[in-house]
């Protein structure tokens, strides 16, 4: 499995990639793999302010629900909505095409909660 | 006897009273309603109101156990939340104590038939069983569950499976059915659909076409329930859902 060096990572599966003050957000690959067949992606309206680690979403595979964490502050930007149509493009490309959302960082401080590529390997093994 | 299997109504209502009008048309013996009669939409009350007035046995979906679980902090978020705080207290306590399965066990002929009704499957009302689930694992799902008729709702797309589960060199025919969604249909046609099984007097697991599954599709007024989500505070993204069915 592969972990882009160029992305934050939480504990609870979720990388964001930080450019200026916007933030995209997906789940690893770790984390689809985990879940399995992806059915449906349950997004958050535009402009909601999430707190690091509140439940924005979740995510409905074919056996389980699983919530979806704020890796940090922001505000909602932009939900991916091919997700609606495409759910399985988290499964097959969770780094790109199966991105989330991108937030507003509201407190850019808050990336030292997050870990590296490398401590997020170290940390699912 | 006739039996109407509906189920993801979703709190729209203009889909929702154009089903009760097909349903009534076919005279059933009994309506059974399996789940998800509230989210992504702004009429709950409504829809539950009715279905509660009509007397129509109803399960549990997972949007109607998740409202139970919703913090106060949830439902003022707005957004998919809005749906759901609409709901009003007798309502929110009438999802609160829907069962979890409905077992129908026909005695016909001397043998045993057994209909079970769930929203998404045995185990779960989030698990998904879709129309390409591998044989060996669907017929687990059927011998789990002691059931021979297995209807369902959840993913919003309706079909009808036939499984052969060969025992002791004896066919049996298990039927795995999708309901399909009043309210919300993803199989790209946006009519609301439902289901009606008929069972007979020599309805049998061992004689394979022994059991009448019919889908019904209904029209509704699809831009007004579109227009509805528009001019509330859902997202947008609901309303193109309804219009494209996915």
């Amino acid at each position: 499995m592969n972990f882009p060096e160029n992305l934050y990572y939480s504990k609870e599966h979720t990388w964001l990639k930080v450019e200026g003050e916007v933030g995209t957000i997906g789940i690893t690959e770790f984390a689809q793999g985990e879940l399995g067949e992806i059915v449906y992606v349950d997004m958050p309206n535009i402009g909601i302010t999430y707190q690091q680690n509140a439940v924005f979403g979740s995510i409905e595979a074919l056996k389980t629900v699983s919530d979806l964490f704020m890796p940090i502050h922001g505000k909602v930007l932009e939900t991916n909505a091919t997700l609606l149509k495409e759910p399985t493009l988290v499964n097959t490309d969770p780094f790109g095409a199966g991105w989330i959302m991108k937030v507003t960082i509201l407190n850019l401080k808050e990336l030292a909660n997050l870990l590296s590529a490398t401590d997020y390997t170290e940390s699912i093994k | 006897m006739k039996i109407v299997l509906f189920s993801d109504v979703h709190a729209n209502l203009y889909a929702f009273e154009k089903a009760m009008q097909s349903i009534d048309a076919q005279q059933p013996d009994a309506i059974y309603c399996l789940g998800d009669l509230v989210g992504y939409h702004i009429y709950p009350n409504e829809v539950i109101n009715e279905v509660r007035k009509r007397g129509i046995a109803t399960i549990a979906g997972n949007h109607d156990a998740k409202v139970a679980k919703l913090t106060p902090e949830k439902l003022a978020e707005g957004g998919k939340n809005y749906a759901y705080s609409l709901i009003g207290d007798s309502e929110k306590a009438y999802l609160a104590t829907l069962p979890a399965h409905i077992r129908l066990e026909f005695k016909l002929k001397g043998q045993l038939l057994t209909v079970l009704l769930v929203h998404g499957s045995p185990t779960s009302n989030d698990e998904y069983l879709l129309a390409d689930k591998d044989e060996a694992e669907f017929i687990d799902v059927f011998t789990h569950a002691n059931a021979d008729i297995l209807c369902f709702g959840h993913s919003h797309k309706p079909y009808h499976r036939v499984l052969t589960n060969v025992v002791d060199g004896q066919a049996n025919y298990l039927h795995a059915i999708n309901t399909g969604s009043v309210g919300k249909p993803k199989d790209g046609n946006p009519q609301g659909g439902y289901v009606v099984l008929t069972i007979n007097d020599n309805s049998s697991t061992t004689v394979k076409n022994s059991v009448a599954i019919e889908f019904i599709r209904f029209d509704y007024d699809v831009e007004q329930a579109a227009k509805d989500i528009e001019d509330s505070p859902l997202s947008n993204e609901f309303a193109d859902m309804l219009r494209q069915a996915y």
